[in-house]
């Protein structure tokens, strides 16, 4: 069932919380869904405080391995992200310990630097890339601005106003002037006309497969 | 599957990214981003655009479905539980397998309880112990009232107390003591040992 029009705005956050449900009823893929979502904003932060290309991925595999496991303690009353992100936290922390090492970053430098997630932190190489895929990140990041620089007006802000802006399609609908429908169809017209110029690049990506 | 088909399903795919599905059809978005191939590349791909456009940087653009992968062969290699909530345990909504899982593993919240409760056990038999032993005397030496030295004189074989107890003493050692009684006059620090001897065979009306 589609929300209809008039009813009450729901967030993406709330669409973390019912794939947790989902998660806890006993479908470990709804979990899944959840680390495709946030597995590129964990590894930034972890890469932010490890630096050491050895250690980033594992770390994250272990924060998200924790999180699944101390699911059923997730209440809800923060957001998934936040949640999550104290357990990345946490786990970098004792895997530095563990190898009596301090962490790089300051924790206050990453909470203040992940509050605006809309800045840009230049053009950090993540720590766990080779050239190779450096390359190819920089490709793909490219070719996704120009298509968007390319999408039509309509559809450019709609998109930027809810990944950008993180605006609910209720609020874009009174922004754009335009019934939600209406803008619920631009956001996907917007996305499929991006995705159709980088899907071909991630698939020839070696190794790649849905 | 048709060309409209796959769209309607990658729309499915977008409206659940912005949370707009509820009931069945979040169910059904739910199936086709984490089966199939098609949703899954579709959610995949609308989450890599949105990173990127967030953060501005190529790290957003890093992309490694083999991450997943690996997760997913984690929690089948270290057969992690199956999370449930206690609603659905109490309302038998799950399958008997899945519970069997449950019940079987290492649940962190009840393994710690059984813990608790048999270290609650143990303090309690250890405090009931130690209680019955203070009352009734039958305790070790720490806990049994102080008994008078019984003195004996060198020489005696044995000198029982007024009561049942008895002090095994070997002739032969005594005799032998006595014997060599001159030698232990001093120490090898040349200090007088013989307060000591006497401290053991002295009368009380020292």
């Amino acid at each position: 069932m589609t929300l209809p029009e008039a009813s009450a705005p729901i967030s993406p956050n709330d669409s973390d919380l019912m794939l947790v449900e989902r998660t806890v009823a006993g479908d470990q893929k709804a979990f899944e869904l959840l680390v495709i979502k946030y597995q590129r904003r964990i590894q930034r932060l972890i890469g932010r405080m490890v630096r050491d290309v050895d250690l980033v991925e594992d770390i994250a595999q272990e924060t998200f391995i924790r999180a699944y496991r101390a699911l059923h303690q997730f209440r809800g009353d923060a957001q998934f992200y936040t949640w999550l992100y104290r357990i990345a936290v946490n786990t970098a922390k004792k895997a530095l310990m563990e190898l009596k090492r301090d962490p790089t970053v300051s924790e206050s430098y990453l909470q203040k630097d992940d509050d605006d997630e809309t800045k840009s932190h230049g053009n950090e190489p993540s720590t766990d890339d080779t050239p190779e895929s450096v390359y190819a990140a920089n490709e793909i990041a490219a070719v996704v601005n120009a298509a968007m620089l390319a999408l039509p007006e309509d559809l450019r802000q709609a998109l930027t106003l809810r990944e950008i802006e993180g605006l609910s399609y209720e609020e874009i609908s009174a922004a754009m002037n335009c019934p939600i429908g209406t803008v619920r169809s631009r956001i996907f017209r917007a996305r499929e006309a991006i995705s159709a110029r980088i899907k071909p690049m991630l698939e020839n990506q070696a190794g790649k497969r849905w | 599957m048709t060309n409209v088909e796959e769209l309607k399903n990658r729309a499915l795919v977008s409206d659940l990214m912005d949370g707009r599905l509820l009931g069945s059809a979040f169910s059904q978005a739910v199936d086709l981003a984490s089966s199939s191939d098609a949703g899954r590349a579709s959610w995949h791909i609308n989450h890599i655009i949105g990173d990127i456009l967030r953060f501005g940087d190529s790290a957003a653009a890093a992309t490694d479905t083999r991450f997943v992968d690996r997760f997913r062969s984690r929690c089948e290699q270290t057969q992690l539980p199956t999370v449930l909530s206690p609603d659905l345990m109490e309302h038998g909504e799950l399958a008997v397998g899945t519970l069997k899982a449950r019940l079987g593993s290492s649940s962190s919240n009840s393994s710690s309880f059984r813990w608790k409760l048999a270290a609650g056990v143990a303090s309690l038999a250890a405090v009931v112990a130690i209680g019955w032993n203070t009352l009734t005397g039958a305790g070790g030496p720490d806990f049994a009232p102080a008994r008078v030295p019984q003195l004996v004189k060198a020489g005696e074989v044995a000198a029982p107390n007024q009561e049942s107890q008895i002090m095994i003493r070997d002739p032969h050692l005594d005799a032998l003591v006595a014997a060599h009684k001159q030698f232990g006059g001093t120490s090898a620090l040349q200090m007088p040992a013989g307060f000591l001897r006497n401290a053991t065979f002295e009368s009380p009306a020292r």
